[in-house]
């Protein structure tokens, strides 16, 4: 029966709807099929109710008949009254065989068999009076006729009599037919009217297996109307038909419609937070530049005047004095116009350049200046102002304070993997842990220095801001060892870089 | 919920339309079965020919053959009596024969019809055995009858107890006679021989009903010629009883002329049961049926039998009617039943 129900559930809408239309037609066909065959049962014994009398009456007919024949033969010897009496004869014979042959209890059936035997006898005492007549023996046909007479006479007062007692049974049997009849009919007209009712529930019952997912499938999209897409649950799917495959695309349609949502969603949260770096960073690039130009002086100013002061000492021709004064104006045009974030790592050399010149030039040259180059990593993106300030580090902590041997810095840019690393290395009197681990920890590095917010500056902010441009996936280590030397190594990933 | 009560309704629906089917289907067929295919069917038939078809004793009897050949897978038939004409014992004789009956039951007569017709159904093989009256000299195989001599001395004894209870000294009897064929002569002659000696005169009278109504104003003709009404009356035959009855109540003498009768009649055992009527002597009918069948069913099977059984009258008198009564009640709600 499940298995049934299932298979049903899952048939196209037009099986369906065949299916309901046979299954009702089919129950009303074979509830009128059941009634017609039984009425016509009654009525075939209605008809039969009276067949025993009909019968009856054609064998006193034929009786009537064949004595006739006898009679007439017996008189004249006529051979059409011959022919009529064989005729009728034959015909009784047949007809008698007809009638009940056993002793019973039931009165009718009890006639029937004596008239069937007094038949038998009139019939071979005629015979017997026929074939006497033939001999032309008047005493013996005589008499063989006078019993036949007389068996006649009592098979018509039997006949007669049970034609009576089965008219009198038959009309009862009648009446009582016809009245159950009668209460047929209400009983049949009963049954049409509940079997009709019981299809129209079937039919309401199966077509509701049709509209109910339709109904679902509306109200459901009412919801999503009225509500948000994201709190309604997707609709059940009970049936394969069309109705099936439609709920499927809606739950699909839903699905998507919340995947949407939520990526949406995701891209303004991704927006809003890269929105909000930027402004970090570049909150953090002028917090730098204003520092710097706090802890300096303007370098536009500075530029100006320099570039005045290196025209002229290249008018008076003083030649080393204007290059440096050119140096130190690139450093501060630097400054000037790098004042957006990004930069290639070439700019950042050029500048470390620029400074380590004006740095030799005020420390007599001391500064051994080196530079270990993978050139295939000069246009490597990465925020300003991030190397110069560790190699300004270098010699102010490092090595401006080492007398006993030469002052070495040297710049060296490698691949080590997916990432560009970048390293000032010196050997200078190195650092002590607490301090590595406070920068690293991006802490602001307590020194007993003549400008400590000038040191603040410088590596805090650099960290910080490789943190903020690359998501804190770049690496820095710092190796030092007091009075050997600092390493500073930015690892830089090139994916994002 | 809308959906389980609509399935539950349908279901409804559907064993409604079913038990309806199968109500029509019961009483299509319960119709179709109706009628005449309610019998049964047996080996033999055996024919009551009775004298007189229609009295009490005969129908009383002709229950008791059926009843009884019943149980003997025999069916009984009165024959000619379904019919709308009325046939003579002689004529329903030869329908007998020419129905081809197993045997015939007869109230024998001594007509020389009767004789030459039983011996045709001798020859026809079909046996033929006499109750109640014999036809002596036939080709019957067997005559199952009545103790007449010994019911004449019962008939007697009950005269003579009758007489005892009465203060006159001359008591005078009369015994009234339905045909005065033989068994009524054997009666009455016992009758005579158990009185002779006492101080009872017995006279005897025959009322021949030669037509229907004849026999109650016979009756009155007979009772009218006496004076005084005879002190004690025996009727030989059930219908006497019941008009001598009405009679002597008519003329306001119950009591004074004691009244003894013949057969169980309902009539018979109330006046019984009131005192009107002294006793009645009554067939043994259910003996006499057990022996007429099993006479037929032994002559077929065997080829012989004993040519005489006797029977007995049995004494209804005021001690046992209740009896009777309440085995007639009885019967009568069996029928009705």
């Amino acid at each position: 029966m499940k298995g049934y129900k299932n298979h049903f559930r899952h048939l196209k809408i037009r099986y369906k709807l065949v299916a309901i239309f046979l299954v009702t037609s089919m129950i009303a066909f074979g509830v009128n099929l059941f009634v017609y065959l039984n009425l016509n049962r009654m009525l075939g014994r209605i008809d039969m109710v009276y067949s025993t009398n009909i019968s009856l009456n054609k064998l006193s007919d034929d009786l009537d008949q064949m004595h006739t024949g006898l009679t007439g033969y017996l008189e004249t010897k006529s051979t059409d009254d011959l022919e009529q009496y064989y005729k009728y004869s034959q015909e009784i014979s047949v007809e008698i065989q007809e009638l009940n042959n056993m002793p019973t209890d039931n009165v009718s059936l009890l006639s029937e068999r004596n008239i069937r035997k007094i038949a038998e006898s009139y019939l071979l005492s005629a015979e017997r009076a026929v074939r006497a007549k033939r001999g032309r023996n008047i005493q013996q046909y005589t008499q063989y006729y006078k019993e036949c007479s007389d068996m006649y006479d009592v098979l018509n007062t039997y006949i007669y009599s049970l034609n009576n007692e089965t008219f009198r049974t038959n009309s009862e049997s009648f009446n009582t037919l016809i009245g159950s009849l009668r209460y047929s009919e209400i009983l049949c007209l009963s049954i049409f009217i509940i079997a009709s009712l019981m299809n129209v529930l079937l039919i309401i019952i199966l077509t509701g297996t049709i509209t109910r997912p339709l109904t679902s499938l509306s109200e459901k999209a009412n919801e999503i109307s009225v509500r948000n897409p994201e709190n309604v649950e997707p609709l059940a799917v009970q049936t394969n038909d069309e109705v099936g495959n439609v709920t499927r695309a809606f739950n699909q349609m839903l699905s998507s419609i919340k995947e949407y949502i939520a990526r949406i969603k995701e891209q303004m949260v991704t927006e809003s937070a890269m929105k909000e770096k930027s402004l970090l960073m570049e909150n953090h690039l002028k917090d730098a530049q204003l520092k710097y130009l706090q802890a300096q002086i303007n370098p536009h100013f500075l530029f100006n005047t320099l570039n005045a002061g290196a025209q002229l000492a290249m008018v008076e021709g003083a030649d080393r004095t204007g290059e440096y004064i050119s140096n130190m104006a690139d450093f501060f045009r630097y400054n000037v116009k790098k004042d957006n974030e990004q930069v290639k790592i070439s700019e950042e050399i050029e500048l470390v350049d620029s400074y380590i010149y004006i740095m030799n030039v005020r420390y007599s040259g001391e500064i051994e200046f080196r530079k270990e180059l993978d050139e295939s990593l000069l246009n490597v993106v990465i925020p300003s102002m991030i190397i110069q300030p560790i190699v300004e580090n270098s010699l102010k902590y490092g090595l401006m304070t080492l007398e006993d041997r030469d002052k070495e810095v040297a710049l060296l840019l490698y691949r080590e993997g997916d990432f560009a690393c970048i390293e000032v290395k010196d050997n200078g009197v190195g650092m002590e842990d607490d301090i590595i681990t406070k920068i690293l920890a991006r802490e602001s590095v307590d020194t007993t220095g003549e400008n400590p917010d000038e040191k603040s500056v410088g590596l805090r902010n650099v960290l910080s801001r490789l943190d903020i441009f690359f998501d804190g996936k770049e690496e820095v280590e710092i190796l030092s060892e007091i009075g050997e030397g600092t390493r500073v190594i930015l690892r830089i990933p090139m994916e994002i870089a | 919920m809308f959906l389980g009560v609509l399935s539950a309704f349908t279901l409804v629906m559907f064993a409604l339309t079913i038990i309806g089917l199968v109500v029509f289907t019961l009483q299509v067929n319960r119709y179709e079965a109706s009628g005449i295919d309610d019998y049964n069917t047996y080996s033999r038939i055996y024919a009551y020919i009775a004298s007189n078809p229609d009295s009490t004793v005969s129908e009383s009897l002709y229950q008791d053959l059926r009843e009884y050949g019943l149980t003997q897978d025999c069916y009984v038939e009165m024959i000619g009596s379904d019919l709308a004409s009325s046939y003579t014992k002689d004529q329903l004789l030869d329908i007998a024969i020419r129905a081809k009956v197993s045997g015939i039951i007869l109230e024998g007569d001594d007509s020389e019809e009767t004789a030459r017709l039983v011996e045709e159904a001798d020859l026809a093989g079909i046996p033929v055995v006499t109750v109640m009256t014999d036809a002596p000299g036939t080709a019957r195989c067997s005559f199952i009858g009545l103790n007449n001599y010994s019911a004449g001395t019962n008939y007697g004894n009950l005269v003579l107890q009758a007489a005892s209870e009465k203060t006159d000294d001359a008591i005078d009897a009369l015994v009234i006679m339905s045909s005065g064929d033989s068994n009524e002569s054997v009666l009455c002659s016992a009758i005579q021989e158990t009185l002779s000696g006492s101080n009872i005169s017995l006279d005897s009278v025959v009322i021949e009903s030669d037509s229907t109504f004849s026999t109650e104003e016979k009756v009155i003709d007979i009772l009218d010629e006496y004076d005084e009404l005879p002190d004690i009356i025996v009727c030989l035959s059930d219908l006497n009883t019941r008009c001598v009855y009405q009679c002597v109540v008519d003329m306001n003498a119950v009591g004074n002329c004691t009244i003894i009768g013949y057969y169980d009649s309902g009539t018979v055992l109330e006046a019984i049961e009131r005192g009107a009527i002294y006793a009645t002597l009554n067939v043994n009918s259910r003996q006499l049926a057990q022996y007429c069948v099993d006479a037929l069913n032994e002559y077929i099977d065997m080829g012989n039998v004993s040519e005489y059984y006797s029977t007995d009258y049995i004494l209804i008198d005021s001690y046992n009617v209740a009896d009777y009564i309440a085995e007639d009640e009885q019967e009568e709600t069996g029928e009705g039943v």
